[in-house]
């Protein structure tokens, strides 16, 4: 691959790519400079704004993985892949926002908690449902994390040309030192950043392959005379196949702690208000990297690996400069995401795992417990970043399989638990446990089986988790009315 | 195939659903604004 790449463009990527990481490593040292507390490092201090809040959540949803995968779908199975797009849209992002951001802020606040387990702990006042939920987010999220470092090793391996390895190192160090100096305020302001970028470089490339095609309705024509079925809806994918995909990526959201963090972190819940119309703006550009890859399958029809269509229409399309903000915008959708796993992965360890005992003898934490936890979280992000790094040194393969392996799990344990959590009161501890044991069993069952009838592990892994949460719930003791009433604010002024 | 740039209805609809669910973000937003404005809600 090294020689492909001429000398010339090889400096114009390594300049943008350099002006790029100086500025994340610039934010990472200064909001480490404003990190006092732990609610600062975890949650910002619950004072993000609506912008920052709606493209840090855009940034973190659409990863490396959905750019590059997701253009390898389009590629692969045509056009019916907008509605994936679309589902994206109004499920994972807008439907999310409406549904939970409000109802999120509120218990998390009142349960003063800063993580999903520990929401799920007080909540349900199980601790053996906080630490089931944090061994389950600690070991898929890091699953998670080695496929967003793939996918960026890999963009950086095809564009530039440096080995895969030096990409995914220089890629993964970077993140590492911004995430465990500046925490979360890094993340979100980073991540807001970053969403732009993607955006740009998105747009950027669409519009160059549209052109370079001839127009929207000359690349449906060309798709249509390679396969009518590229059009179509369900079209060459068949209806499993896209409703199984659809239903991850976009309800798997309300299940997703990295994405969740963004509610309970806004200063009010006014934030909601213009953040739900800028996230679902931001949202509707998954449909670019569908489309882009469906007009990838006309310009570059003879492709080995889809996973290399992305990349491979930027070098076609777009000169150098255009080239190298396309890659720093993949990188940023990487980064992005990565950091924000690697605060919830480290959350879930100094928080949830670790636990406190001054909060567990009903006391406040105190200020010094803050700051060790603080320092445990820098020492935690850390060790968990170095662990995805190692394990993408040398990728386990399949990318795309890997991550919806990994949000099928985490959903299926943790998505009704959160939703029923702050909609249903009888919910209780023995329903929640089971529903998260069953959801995980089933749909790791589910894969491991090969996924039976073509349907994804995710889909009988998040009903077997509801109908257990209502059943069981249903069939014992409701939960103590003291915690429901502190849950729910109720005799509060 | 028939839909407005070549696509098929089928496929166009997802595009549709796309500038339905922005007009549902702009509707609910403006919608929770007048509610939390008469009813002193929108937490800080």
């Amino acid at each position: 691959m090294t020689g492909e790449v001429a000398m010339s463009n090889m400096a114009v990527y390594t300049t943008v790519l350099a002006a790029y990481i100086v500025v994340l490593v610039a934010m990472g040292i200064w909001m480490g400079r404003r990190t006092r507390n732990a609610e600062d490092f975890y949650i910002g201090g619950r004072q993000i704004g609506p912008w920052v809040t709606a493209f840090s959540f855009v940034a973190a949803y659409f990863s490396s993985v959905v750019i590059i995968g997701g253009g390898a779908f389009g590629y692969k199975y045509g056009m019916s892949t907008l509605w994936v797009a679309a589902s994206n849209v109004l499920i994972g992002c807008t439907l999310a926002w409406i549904v939970l951001g409000r109802r999120l802020w509120e218990f998390t606040k009142r349960l003063d908690t800063m993580t999903i387990p520990g929401f799920i702990g007080k909540r349900y006042g199980s601790r053996e449902a906080e630490i089931f939920s944090a061994v389950i987010i600690f070991v898929f999220m890091i699953v998670y994390n080695v496929s967003v470092l793939v996918g960026m090793g890999r963009i950086m391996e095809g564009l530039m040309g440096i080995p895969y390895t030096t990409a995914v190192i220089v890629a993964g160090l970077i993140i590492l030192i911004y995430v465990s100096i500046g925490g979360y305020l890094a993340v979100v302001w980073t991540g807001f950043v970053q969403a732009w970028i993607m955006l740009f470089g998105l747009f950027l490339l669409a519009f160059a392959a549209l052109a370079r095609v001839g127009g929207l309705t000359a690349a449906n024509i060309q798709l249509a005379a390679i396969d009518p079925g590229l059009v179509t809806t369900p079209g060459v994918w068949g209806l499993n196949g896209l409703l199984s995909y659809a239903l991850i990526v976009s309800l798997g959201v309300w299940g997703m702690p990295q994405l969740l963090v963004r509610f309970y972190s806004m200063k009010s819940t006014r934030v909601l208000r213009l953040g739900v119309v800028l996230a679902t703006l931001g949202g509707a550009m998954a449909i670019l990297p569908y489309m882009t890859g469906a007009i990838g399958r006309v310009l570059l029809p003879a492709l080995e690996n889809p996973d290399l269509a992305i990349p491979k229409l930027a070098q076609l399309v777009l000169n150098p400069w255009g080239g190298a903000i396309f890659m720093a915008g993949v990188m940023a959708a990487g980064m992005s995401t990565f950091a924000s796993v690697l605060i919830i992965v480290s959350g879930a360890i100094t928080r949830d795992l670790r636990g406190n005992q001054e909060e567990r003898q009903g006391r406040k934490r105190s200020a010094q417990s803050d700051k060790r936890d603080v320092m445990v979280g820098r020492v935690a992000s850390l060790a968990a970043g170095l662990v995805s790094l190692a394990i993408a040194y040398r990728p386990p393969g399949l990318v795309l399989v890997i991550t919806a392996f990994a949000w099928a799990v985490i959903a299926s344990a943790c998505l009704w638990p959160v939703v029923l959590g702050v909609y249903w009161k009888r919910a209780n501890r023995t329903g929640v446990l089971s529903s998260m044991i069953a959801g995980t069993v089933v749909s790791l069952g589910w894969m491991i089986a090969g996924k039976p009838f073509g349907i994804h592990g995710f889909i009988p892994g998040v009903v077997v988790s509801l109908v257990v949460l209502m059943v069981v719930s249903l069939m014992t003791s409701p939960p103590d009315p003291a915690l429901i009433s502190r849950a729910w604010g109720e005799g509060e002024v | 195939m028939g839909g407005p740039f070549g696509f098929s209805w089928g496929t166009f609809a997802a595009l549709l659903v796309v500038a339905g669910t922005v007009l549902l973000a702009i509707v609910w937003a403006i919608v929770t604004a007048r509610r939390d404005n008469d009813g002193g809600g929108g937490d800080e």
